[in-house]
């Protein structure tokens, strides 16, 4: 059963000021990071502060505003990459099968054999390399539970008619890859690249909070959020910013990403 | 005091509209009702309504009377509580789910009894030894079992409160001809030795023929005609009613065309004003479109502004000469001693067959599930591989134009992401063609030039197994194959689809091997035929001979096995 | 021809639906994969930037001859698969070396923390069972109700919000300014410890209760919307046998989610821990990791693959006793 239409407005407001966030916060608060010690910890509300200051006198809200480029971007990367990696290793896993699915199957039942977030912690902060290596880390974190899910998917269509009919009038491997199989597994692999945004938010975040990925000085609302433990009886401001800033943000996209898989999933059923 | 059930009334609502209207039925103890009606016509959901079993989102108003007990439906589906399983019992169509997979049999039929008797080992083993099943069958699992045997686990399961009536909703449907007809007889004898009704829900025209008292035929969500059993058909009253009997292919002889309805059935909802048969029917007049006709009579009824009366002239139909042998130096391919073997601890799917066909010619290959006619197909087109044998082509065109297939279920034969038009250039350009022949090939086919620009997701049935066929042709392949090509389609539809095929045949010289377990389908069709089973080819000749005068024992039982034919 | 024919002997042999002859084989494909594991685990130490001898000197002064040393206590100029077979052969025997930071070995550190994390890991669990698995199906049976539509859009919002925000957002309520929950540390032993437990439990079952809810909803749907459920409601078996027969059944895909989730239950204990300030294994592998304390982080992740490896065997078990096809079947 559906759920009401408004699910994507509900979703869209905060996903758009998040977006004006991560595009213009230059503009918008040009000064997040200036420092200002001599002001020290404030509490909300305090001397034009909405969320007060922390110990090196940044404003809080500014600082956030300026963050969520940190948080947001890095995971839309690492689910662009891990999806691209999935459509091009799971069709040819499902489609061709032979060794390439096996060593493919090996290498994923090998990497979910540990939690996601225990392997990047590892990796990450053995290699250290800043955003970026954490983003490739990730990238290939989360590529084969994708590849898994192509291939799934590759699979189920292989069985049906229309692409026995295809292969019996002789078109190619590839074409039929491209042309029959693929176009009806995107849609499903478009939703749930939405949902791995908000996973990729949260494990980035999670290591930026335990003091991996991100370098100091750079806004990041898991940053914040570890720098926010000493501030707790002062400023509570510096906690529940960021930490809701998270939590919506995941939130409104794990909502649309389940709505868009819902959606889909009623489409080819109709048929 | 009153006897048997009776249905006044029943209106059937859903999302989209009406389902069922005003429909009215009455079975007397004992008796054998057959509903009988194409897919959309309500008769599942007059069976699902008379149980309180609707979907979430239907909902029915009516009355329901069993007997002394009254109950009206408009209370929803807990009204009917009391009187589900103890007095009206449901047998579904499908065996492979009807039952738990992770419980036993023997539990599973006597789930419905009071507790003490549920497990008793006496208890069980007489409601197995009642539909002619094993002890053992007891403790199995149903996976274990065949689907007749797990159809007749069901029966027991259904019959354990000892219900006066029984509802069959396509009982048999979905098992082999062969044990088709022996849960028919089971049935038959059950209900003699419990005194109870049975109420028959089925599309097969020969079954409602063979067994019902009294037939109910339906269309589009209304009651249309009803009579005493094969009158019904004999004498036909309403035009659907006519045009269904006709439609439905004889077994006795092959007719130059089968008597086909135009159009498809709609969905009851999308009826407007006016008898809802009005838009195929050629009898139509104004007043049929304008407004709705009413049941009419006592021991047969009929809902018709013009009804067929005896004295209406009689519906030519021209019985074809079959036709005959060709010599056998016109060969097309040759299949010589195909062996496939899926795993070694499986039987043979394919045993030493052989198979030749002619060019130009029409050859049928017979068989229940199992039989490995599919797999024969399969291996021949090249989608399977065949462990030994020869396949010798008197052609050297590439094999796309060699063979083309059409497969059963026509939702799925057509990519859902491209449009016709798209998919058929597709076809033809494998065939060295031109897309430009798009609009020509719709047309062969008898589809409107205007559905190259759609989806398929929008056609009906019947109308994407025609895209599925001009698909095929596109390339103009020297044989067709088709695996069961009708038996997904409502009999009207089936039967415009057969026509099709066998003007395709004469118009374009191309070959057919058309695979069925309908007998009385391939009859119209094919000039010889091949019977299979486990694998093996049991029988083969002219279709006509075979038919007449089968002399393998397997294929004599097939054969009287078709129900009322 | 002969491996073909042979291997279809072997798997002729081993489908033989018995139980013994199942757990062999799952037993070792388990030890495979954690033999690769554990290859891998030993690598870190080599594919760390960085000399492997310097990485595990760590911030002490440098010189020469402490490198030296270093080099032949852990023999690191022998070749690469000597290197790892001892290894091996030490871990076998539980003994995983020396951490870095502390001057302790990694067992006895271990040891001292693990209590902890299991007794966070079992409360969590207990916790998400229990609400989560009960919701699911109270949801599933009035699907489309209030109840269902509110705890779904809810569970959505609890997958994705992460650990330590929860953490953090509970601690500071709880914690700080109601003043419940003790805010840091893992308290004095018995009930205090529980105490102290509490939030950092309902954090982490928080996100887990979600997953297990949704699962478990989609799985009762799954079953109610199945044949033999209206089969069953046509014979007039009552509500609660209905309930019976589509709990049996559901029961399967609910024991996949519940092991699934053991997976991230240990994602979730590192962040958890570290938040509450709880010294528990998971704050132990945060700060062995930024330290570079590689003796700790080898022992820490080959121990979780071991533990989430046995689960999963565990749950395989748990199918072959529970689904009667899969008995048939044998080997999956």
């Amino acid at each position: 059963m559906s759920r009401r239409p408004f699910i994507p407005i509900l979703t869209g407001i905060p996903l758009g000021i998040i977006a004006i966030f991560v595009v213009a916060s230059r503009w918008i608060v040009p000064n997040a990071t200036k420092q200002d010690i001599m002001t020290g910890v404030t509490s909300p509300g305090t001397a034009g502060h909405l969320f007060g200051t922390d110990q090196l006198g940044r404003d809080i809200a500014q600082l956030a505003i300026a963050g969520a480029g940190s948080a947001v971007v890095g995971p839309i990367v690492i689910a662009l990459g891990s999806m691209m990696i999935g459509i091009m290793l799971g069709t040819l896993a499902g489609y061709i099968g032979g060794w390439l699915d096996l060593l493919l199957s090996k290498y994923a039942d090998l990497l979910l054999a540990l939690p996601t977030t225990l392997v990047a912690l590892v990796v990450t902060g053995l290699i250290d390399g800043g955003y970026w290596v954490t983003v490739l880390v990730l990238i290939m974190l989360f590529s084969p539970t994708d590849i898994r899910m192509v291939r799934g998917s590759v699979i189920a269509q292989t069985g049906r008619p229309y692409i026995e009919s295809a292969k019996v009038l002789g078109l190619g491997r590839i074409r039929i890859m491209f042309r029959h199989i693929l176009p009806n597994v995107l849609p499903v692999a478009f939703s749930t690249m939405l949902l791995n945004v908000a996973f990729a938010l949260v494990s980035m975040s999670a290591l930026s909070f335990l003091g991996l990925g991100v370098g100091p000085g750079v806004p990041d609302w898991g940053r914040q959020l570890s720098d926010s433990r000493d501030l707790l009886d002062r400023n509570w401001g510096a906690l529940v910013l960021p930490a809701m800033l998270i939590i919506i943000t995941a939130a409104a996209i794990n909502l649309l990403g389940d709505w868009l898989q819902e959606r889909f999933e009623e489409r080819s059923v109709q048929r | 005091m009153n006897r048997g059930l009776s249905l006044s009334n029943l209106v059937v609502t859903g999302p989209a509209g009406l389902i069922v209207t005003r429909m009215d039925l009455h079975v007397e103890p004992g008796q054998t009702v057959a509903l009988v009606g194409e897919s959309g016509s309500g008769k599942s959901m007059t069976a699902k309504a008379m149980t309180g079993l609707l979907p979430t989102g239907v909902t029915a108003t009516g009355n329901l009377q069993l007997d002394d007990i009254t109950v009206d439906l408009a209370l929803g589906p807990d009204a009917l509580s009391g009187l589900r399983g103890k007095h009206i019992s449901l047998l579904l169509q499908n065996p492979f789910t009807s039952l738990s997979p992770v419980h036993r049999c023997g539990e599973q039929i006597t789930s419905a009894l009071a507790p003490d008797l549920r497990r008793s080992k006496d208890e069980i083993r007489r409601r197995l030894d009642e539909v002619d099943l094993p002890e053992r069958v007891a403790r199995q699992y149903p996976f274990e079992l065949s689907g007749g045997m797990r159809q007749r686990v069901a029966l027991a399961a259904s019959l354990a409160s000892n219900p006066q009536i029984l509802i069959g909703d396509e009982p048999t449907t979905a098992l082999d001809v062969t044990t088709q007809r022996e849960m028919l007889d089971l049935l038959e004898r059950i209900q003699r030795e419990r005194d109870m009704a049975l109420l028959l829900i089925t599309h097969d025209l020969g079954v409602a023929r063979e067994r019902a008292d009294k037939i109910l035929v339906m269309y589009a969500g209304r009651l249309v005609e009803s009579g005493q059993g094969a009158e019904v058909f004999a004498r036909a009253q309403h035009p659907y009613t006519a045009g269904l009997r006709d439609s439905d292919p004889p077994l006795e002889h092959r007719l130059v065309e089968l008597p086909a309805i135009a159009g498809s059935v709609p969905r009851p909802w999308e009826v407007a004003v006016g008898c809802v048969f009005a838009p195929r029917c050629e009898r139509a007049d104004d007043q049929c479109h304008k407004e709705a006709p009413e049941l009419v009579g006592t021991i047969s009824q009929v809902a018709c502004w013009k009804p067929i009366t005896p004295s209406d002239p009689q519906r030519l139909i021209q019985i074809a000469t079959d036709v005959q042998a060709q010599n056998t130096d016109n060969n097309l391919v040759v299949i010589t001693a195909m062996s496939k073997r899926f795993s070694p601890d499986t039987p043979p799917a394919l045993d030493n067959v052989d198979v030749s066909i002619r060019i130009g010619e029409a050859v049928g290959i017979v068989g229940e599930s199992g039989s490995g006619k599919t797999t024969l197909a399969r291996c021949l087109i090249g989608l399977e591989r065949y462990d030994s044998g020869t396949v010798s082509w008197t052609t050297d065109v590439p094999m796309a134009q060699r063979a083309q297939i059409v497969f059963q279920d026509p939702t799925s034969a057509l990519n859902p992401a491209m449009t016709i038009g798209a998919s058929l250039a597709e076809a033809l350009r494998a065939g060295q063609r031109d897309k430009s022949e798009v609009p020509s090939l719709l047309q062969l086919v008898g589809l409107p030039a205007e559905y190259a620009t759609r989806r398929p997701h929008g056609l009906s049935g019947g109308e994407q197994q025609r895209v599925a066929i001009a698909r095929a042709i596109a390339p103009r392949p020297k044989l067709l194959i088709c695996d069961e090509p009708v038996s997904s389609l409502d009999v009207s539809v089936q039967a415009q689809i057969l026509n099709l095929m066998n003007s395709l045949i004469e118009e374009l010289g191309i070959a057919l091997l058309f695979i069925t377990h309908d007998l009385a389908v391939v009859r119209q069709v094919v000039s010889r035929v091949y019977v299979m089973s486990n694998g093996r080819v049991v029988e083969s000749g002219p279709m006509e001979n075979v038919l007449l005068s089968p002399q393998h024992e397997y294929t004599r039982q097939l054969f009287s096995s078709v129900a009322g034919k | 021809m002969d491996t073909a024919h042979s291997h279809r002997r072997l798997t002729q042999l081993l489908s033989r639906g018995s139980l013994t002859r199942f757990i062999i084989v799952r037993l070792a494909a388990t030890g495979l994969l954690l033999l690769v594991l554990s290859f891998v685990v030993f690598a870190l130490l080599h594919l760390t930037p960085g000399d492997p001898a310097r990485n595990l000197v760590g911030v002490r002064n440098v010189t020469p001859e402490l490198l030296q040393s270093i080099r032949d206590k852990y023999h690191l100029n022998d070749p690469f698969m000597s290197q790892y077979l001892r290894w091996l052969g030490n871990v076998l025997h539980g003994d995983f070396g020396e951490s870095i930071r502390n001057n302790t070995t990694v067992t006895t550190l271990l040891s001292d923390r693990v209590t902890l994390t299991l007794q966070l890991a079992g409360l969590s669990f207990f916790l998400t069972v229990i609400v989560a698995v009960p919701l699911g199906i109270a949801a599933a049976w009035r699907s489309g109700s209030v109840l269902d539509r509110s705890v779904s859009v809810a569970s959505i919002v609890g997958i994705g919000a992460p650990t330590y925000a929860v953490g953090l957002l509970l601690l500071y309520v709880f914690g700080l300014w109601l003043d419940i929950f003790p805010v840091y540390g893992s308290g004095d032993g018995g009930f205090d410890r529980w105490w102290h437990l509490v939030l950092p439990a309902i954090t982490l079952a928080s996100g887990l209760a979600a997953m297990v809810f949704k699962l478990t909803r989609t799985a009762v749907i799954s079953e109610l919307n199945q044949d033999y459920v209206a089969f069953a409601q046509s014979r007039g078996l009552t509500r609660r046998q209905i309930r019976s027969l589509v709990l049996r059944n559901a029961m399967i895909p609910v024991a996949t989610s519940l092991g699934l989730v053991f997976a991230f239950l240990f994602g979730g204990t590192i962040l958890v821990e570290v938040t509450f300030a709880l010294q528990g294994i998971g704050s132990l592998l945060a700060g062995s990791v930024t330290f570079k304390d590689l003796p700790v982080v080898q022992a820490i992740t080959l121990l979780t693959a071991t533990v989430i490896a046995l689960t999963a065997l565990a749950v395989d078990i748990f199918y072959y006793a529970v689904d009667p096809r899969v008995r048939q079947r044998g080997i999956r």
